[in-house]
């Protein structure tokens, strides 16, 4: 029989393949490190997302149709926007990770190599239309998270986050394959474009065999992006996995878990029809639970937990108004993720900065009492980053807010939109809440002045860069938006 | 005729076995009733002619996989499942209705519709016996679906770097 290879087109193959070498490249440097030497780790991981970063950026992407290996890998506009947003998260992850004094004890060598190959997972899954390639992307960076959220294995709250995430995740893992399962039994095809056709040519093929395999793949996506109902694992394992972890938990799996909830959806088009109430109903609960939930919180780290829900309904707003307004919607999608980056990962990096001065680590909201007293510059980063949340201006929050939120109401989604706004009016209490605290209390002592951990110089870039990027997004976003919206068109 | 009766002998000790994992209190006897489901599933392989991937449940799934699930199951000296306080009033109930309602919903589902209205694939049965199966696989998995191939090995990895770490870090 003849052997018929794909097409492939190596080079823009490379964003992936390259945190893939580095990982390994810096498990194999491990080895050879005398222990507690992490500099050259670190800046290993971060060479190579750089260098991904370059290539991502480099690259034109290619018109939606072609595809790599039949369409499992697909380097089209949307892909390449979100490459950007999962190697910053990543470049983030690592720099913040440099600067967490709780991780210093810790293998570095395995640490850094999961979080690069974490990456390669979710870009695999955010650059395919094959259920297949989804599911194995989403297999590739969810394994490497249960084992990074339990990475401090002394804490028991860390065993306890780390096996709640595994068990809950397996659990979703199976929603979503048994969906993909009897999403194929019903039109033959696990491409998306074909499923589409199909769809389309062939009435029969919608029913409801289609329809309840596409509601076990929204329970087992929802779970990844930590919708409600499927939202009750994050608050623990956000809150007990390392800081750094949960930085890149709340942002990383978002993006790559909505990618493929816009793809199924949009190329569901009619035949997903029946779905539109179930993700507005979904969108309304993930915003409100958790925005309500959200002020009661006295611990920073659930309450960004919290707060991690709470967009993850902003952008199901997105996800909703792409039914009916697809190219504003995911537009506004795609530059909401890009801001959430930069202010999600900056929070958690001052939250980072404050735990190392104290000796029990701890993250509660009264530790930040009067931090504008002593560490100015820290507050400051803090106030912009909580601004940004709130979705104020002159902040990447406000614009990122006002373009989902203005595609829902371009999709004629008036009460839903009503409802998001409410929420991010909610929200202002609690994020400006933490402002006031920092500002306008006393400080409480209980500091131990230690010396600069030998990370700070990371932490410090990755502050400049978070402040930057989101005041940027914030003040002149029309470059950007540019790009998300040339980023929109990827298949129909 | 006898086709189908394979079938129907194959599906009961497939779902029984299944079913058996979860009601067996020990967790030795639920392995063991694994390894029976794997069968039964390498038997129904067996009928649809994928003689390879039957070979490979049997030797990779009910041998290899399962025997470890054995040895960690008598390292770590499973008891018997304790009796957990349940968290809700009525979880059981609960639970059980739930169940049933996604089972009927599913009956309902394999009972009305006709899976597979679409086309059929490029390799049907006829064609697989002609062409071997072994060769089928070997040949997609390295052309069509060498992507998705690769990334296993990935996974893999990842699944095995994970591992080390759990395992190793009280000892450093």
């Amino acid at each position: 029989m003849d052997i018929v290879y794909p097409t492939i087109h190596w080079g823009y193959l490379l964003p992936v393949i390259l945190p893939v070498c580095g990982a390994v490249l810096v498990l194999m440097w491990d080895a050879f490190l005398a222990r507690g030497e992490r500099s050259v780790i670190i800046i290993i991981s971060l060479l190579t997302l750089a260098a991904a970063l370059g290539v991502t950026l480099g690259a034109r992407a290619l018109p939606g149709l072609a595809a790599s290996f039949g369409g499992m890998y697909l380097f089209d506009g949307f892909t390449q926007f979100l490459y950007v947003v999962i190697l910053f998260a990543s470049i983030f992850a690592v720099l913040i990770a440099a600067a967490q004094r709780e991780l210093d004890d810790t293998p570095a060598g395995e640490y850094f190599g999961l979080i690069l190959f974490a990456t390669s997972g979710m870009m695999l899954m955010a650059a395919t239309r094959n259920l297949l390639m989804i599911f194995v992307g989403l297999e590739v960076f969810s394994l490497s998270l249960y084992v990074l959220a339990g990475y401090l294995r002394a804490r028991p709250e860390g065993n306890e986050a780390s096996l709640k995430y595994f068990l809950l995740g397996s659990f979703a893992s199976g929603f979503l394959l048994y969906g993909m399962a009897l999403v194929y039994g019903a039109t033959g095809s696990v491409d998306l474009i074909e499923i589409a056709t199909r769809l389309h040519e062939n009435p029969a093929s919608r029913g409801a065999a289609f329809l309840m395999g596409l509601g076990f793949m929204v329970v087992g996506l929802g779970f990844k992006v930590a919708a409600a109902p499927f939202y009750m694992w994050t608050p623990d394992v956000y809150e007990g996995a390392p800081t750094a972890v949960t930085a890149f938990m709340s942002v990383g799996p978002k993006a790559a878990a909505f990618a493929a909830f816009f793809r199924v959806f949009l190329s569901a088009g009619d035949a997903g029809g029946s779905f539109d109430a179930v993700l507005w109903v979904m969108a309304v609960l993930t915003m409100s639970l958790a925005n309500l939930i959200a002020i009661w919180q006295t611990c920073v780290k659930r309450m960004l937990a919290y707060s991690s829900i709470a967009h993850a309904g902003y952008l199901m707003v997105a996800l909703v108004a792409s039914r009916s307004s697809a190219e504003l919607a995911t537009s506004g999608f795609l530059y909401y993720m890009l801001v959430y980056v930069f202010m999600n990962m900056g929070a958690f990096c001052v939250l980072i900065l404050i735990s190392n001065m104290r000796e029990d680590g701890s993250t509660k909201l009264d530790n930040l009492a009067g931090l504008a007293s002593f560490r100015p510059g820290l507050a400051a980063a803090m106030a912009v980053f909580m601004v940004s949340l709130s979705g104020l201006p002159p902040t990447g929050g406000f614009v990122a807010k006002f373009h989902v939120f203005s595609a829902a109401l371009n999709g004629g989604y008036v009460w839903l939109t009503v409802i998001a706004v409410l929420n991010s009016v909610v929200a202002v209490y609690y994020y400006l809440r933490l402002v006031v605290v920092m500002y306008m209390r006393e400080p409480q002592g209980g500091e131990v002045r230690r010396a600069p951990h030998p990370g700070w110089s990371y932490a410090a870039a990755a502050l400049t860069l978070a402040v930057a990027s989101t005041l940027q997004l914030g003040i002149f976003p029309s470059s950007v938006l540019d790009f998300a919206h040339r980023s929109t068109v990827f298949f129909n | 005729m006898a086709s189908s009766l394979f079938f129907y002998f194959l599906a009961v000790v497939t779902t029984v076995g299944a079913i058996a994992v979860v009601a067996f209190p020990s967790p030795l006897y639920s392995v063991l009733a694994l390894i029976l489901t794997f069968l039964g599933l390498a038997g129904l392989y067996l009928s649809l002619h994928a003689q390879f991937v039957a070979i490979v449940q049997v030797i990779i799934y009910a041998s290899a996989i399962m025997m470890l699930f054995l040895f960690v199951v008598m390292l770590i000296n499973l008891g018997r499942e304790e009796k957990r306080e349940l968290q809700l009033p009525g979880q059981k109930l609960l639970g059980a209705i739930a169940g049933l309602a996604v089972f009927s919903v599913l009956l309902k589902i394999f009972l009305s519709t006709s899976l597979m209205t679409g086309k059929k694939g490029s390799f049907p049965p006829e064609r697989v016996d002609e062409l071997g199966n072994t060769q089928v696989i070997g040949n997609l998995l390295l052309t069509d679906y060498v992507l998705p191939f690769q990334a296993m090995g990935v996974l893999l990895f990842v699944g095995i770097v994970g591992a080390v770490v759990l395992a190793r870090r009280r000892s450093r």
